[in-house]
């Protein structure tokens, strides 16, 4: 569960850094694209990147957080960037989806 | 962050990069071909090896097993089953040898089985380039290139310090081919940075550690090497040879141990070092992991026959040379994070082999549109070899050990020959070929379908898989399910390939004024 948790929060913060970027003047992921849905859509990534790293500091050392949370990071951000030119409609559905999932793992993380 | 160099430094930068980058390649794309897969080392000697998929024999000493070896010699390691799975084993060096040979101690039938399965084993070995035959002559090489990759990394940030931020993700798959392989150097090269970094440094310091440890005993230690060895801590396993006095009953393991756990209670032993084995002066090393420190592995070191405790080694009375040791070993054996931490640093090794593959690639493009040469035809086959042949002589490898009876004595050096013979005639293959795309699709589709009948040639000598009537072990079931992933992607990978070589090829054969235009 808290890898799971770790990973779709990655995935997440991962796609919201890659959506609110621009490329020649827009916004990758158009919902972004009024710059104070980019500011937000920042914030929460942020907050999901720290909830990634306390999420899995709760199980192993700081040291080991942070370096698990860099290499989530790395893997993510090169996934969006090879992956989402080449498959965008499937790119932004998954990043949809994980609102859901992280709130059932979530949920589940708690009552478990 | 915009910094430009001047013209002059660009140039040599770029230079450096270059040359560096295009020697060391091959060879460190292999070993990060097989630092994939070593990643995965531990499920790998599980899935290979049935022995180690039934659970532990429970309630029995630590001495037990240890008394079916009748003959050991002076220097020998024990370890214990992990994880509650497979027997204890024990293992050593041939006297007077670099060659390593290991025994389970079957206890259920009071026997020792010598280790017969070598294909996860040998990944590990040659990942460092090491080998019996060859000792530390290629491991040694293997430290100088990747501290030569180290050098590319370092120009290759350089160059582009000016525009790095925006390279971070600009990947423009619809471009030419010059233009997509470069996209995706940068791409994989920026985004795998920390990562590539991190592994070139610590790995090149653990390749080059023994010719380090053994420069620096006479000008930095005076020549006392046992004080160069509680320094260097990690990086260097052995203390060095002494004269352990006359023959001498021990004590049993069990007393020793809780003698060891009494001056250091958080340490979980896992593997012991006999040296001077049933001599007066010989000594027992419990090693294992410190509770609660990370990458703490620790060893406490008591006298055989009284358990007089000679050394306590914990990450708390550490040289600092020992702390950056513990840190250079445990970055690079991936000592946390568990299988999600291995399955990210899985997908950063194949990113850092495209970020390899594709160096080669723009400087062929490059200095093709030049000038082509037969040396540039010559790098572009032996790319397409080398990076081929080694996904398909693992592959080959891996089937070859699941098709061989399991009690057949060669098995393991035939293993080795498959490894050997694949890699090899995949490469003179690829430098006959005039087609190097012709190469890539058919030995990786080939490597890929391999792969992929991997779960099922292993019926061969368990049922504990993804298909086989036993009960699955999870490890094994893991492993077969991650087979099941990389063959398709290879295969997937090799008809991507095909069809994009046969499209390519009926534009090139279409009137000039009907093929479209590449843009770029």
């Amino acid at each position: 569960m808290t890898e799971s948790l770790s990973l779709v929060l990655l995935f997440f913060t991962a796609a919201l850094f890659y959506g609110t970027d621009t490329s020649g003047g827009r916004r990758r992921f158009a919902a972004f694209e009024p710059s104070y849905r980019a500011s937000v859509a920042r914030l929460i990534a942020t907050i999901a990147l720290v909830a990634a790293a306390r999420n899995w500091y709760s199980v192993e050392s700081g040291p080991a957080a942070a370096l698990f949370t860099t290499v989530g990071m790395m893997t993510m951000a090169t996934l969006f960037a090879l992956l989402t030119p080449l498959f965008p409609r499937f790119m932004r559905g998954a990043t949809v989806a994980c609102v859901p999932v992280i709130l059932v793992l979530a949920w589940l993380r708690v009552v478990s | 962050m915009r910094l430009k160099l001047s013209a002059f430094a660009f140039k040599r930068f770029w230079d450096v990069h270059a040359w560096s980058g295009v020697v060391t390649s091959l060879v460190v794309y292999f070993m990060f071909v097989l630092g994939a897969v070593v990643l995965f080392y531990e499920p790998l000697t599980i899935w290979e090896e049935p022995l180690k998929q039934k659970p532990m024999p429970v309630g029995i000493s630590l001495q037990a097993p240890l008394d079916l070896a009748k003959t050991l010699p002076d220097e020998f390691y024990y370890y214990l089953p992990k994880d509650g799975r497979g027997p204890h084993k024990i293992a050593f060096y041939l006297p007077d040898t670099t060659s390593w040979r290991m025994w389970w101690l079957d206890l259920e039938q009071q026997r020792l089985i010598p280790q017969r399965e070598l294909a996860a084993a040998y990944v590990y070995d040659l990942h460092y380039l090491w080998h019996e035959v060859t000792g530390y002559a290629l491991q040694y090489g293997a430290g100088v290139l990747v501290f030569g990759f180290l050098l590319a990394i370092v120009t290759g940030v350089l160059i582009h310090l000016k525009d790095l931020i925006p390279q971070l993700n600009q990947f423009r798959p619809e471009r030419s081919r010059r233009v997509v392989w470069s996209d995706l150097h940068k791409v994989t090269g920026v985004l795998g940075l920390p990562f590539q970094l991190v592994y070139a440094l610590t790995g090149t310091l653990m390749a080059l550690a023994p010719l380090l440890f053994q420069i620096s005993v006479g000008p930095v230690f005076g020549g006392d090497e046992l004080s160069a060895v509680k320094t260097a801590g990690a990086l260097i396993d052995d203390p060095p040879p002494r004269n352990y006095g006359q023959p001498a009953q021990p004590l049993t393991l069990d007393v020793l141990t809780a003698k060891a756990l009494e001056r250091e209670p958080r340490l979980m032993p896992e593997s012991f070092v006999f040296r001077g084995f049933r001599r007066e002066l010989g000594t027992v090393d419990v090693r294992g992991p410190v509770a609660g420190v990370p990458f703490g592995d620790g060893v406490v070191r008591v006298r055989a026959v009284d358990g007089v405790v000679e050394l306590v080694q914990t990450p708390d009375n550490e040289s600092a040379v020992g702390k950056a040791a513990r840190w250079i070993h445990g970055l690079h054996t991936v000592e946390y994070g568990g299988l999600a931490a291995r399955l990210l640093l899985f997908c950063l090794a194949v990113s850092g082999c495209l970020a390899i593959l594709t160096g080669n690639w723009v400087w062929l493009e490059r200095r093709h549109a030049r000038a082509p040469s037969r040396e540039n035809l010559f790098l572009a086959r032996l790319t397409a070899g080398v990076g081929s042949s080694a996904v398909f002589s693992l592959a080959m490898m891996f089937m070859v050990s699941r098709l061989m009876p399991l009690d057949w004595a060669p098995r393991t050096r035939v293993e080795e020959l498959t490894l050997v013979i694949g890699f090899a005639g995949c490469v003179a293959f690829a430098l006959l070929t005039r087609d190097s795309t012709r190469v890539w699709w058919t030995v990786l589709g080939t490597a890929g379908a391999m792969v992929l009948t991997l779960p099922l040639a292993a019926l061969h000598h368990s049922q504990a898989g993804l298909i086989g009537s036993g009960h699955g072990e999870p490890h094994v079931v893991g492993v077969e399910i991650g087979f099941l992933c990389i063959g398709s992607a290879l295969v997937g990978a090799a008809l991507s390939i095909r069809a994009r070589a046969r499209s390519r090829t009926a534009r090139d054969s279409m009137p000039a004024d009907l093929s479209p235009r590449p843009v770029s």
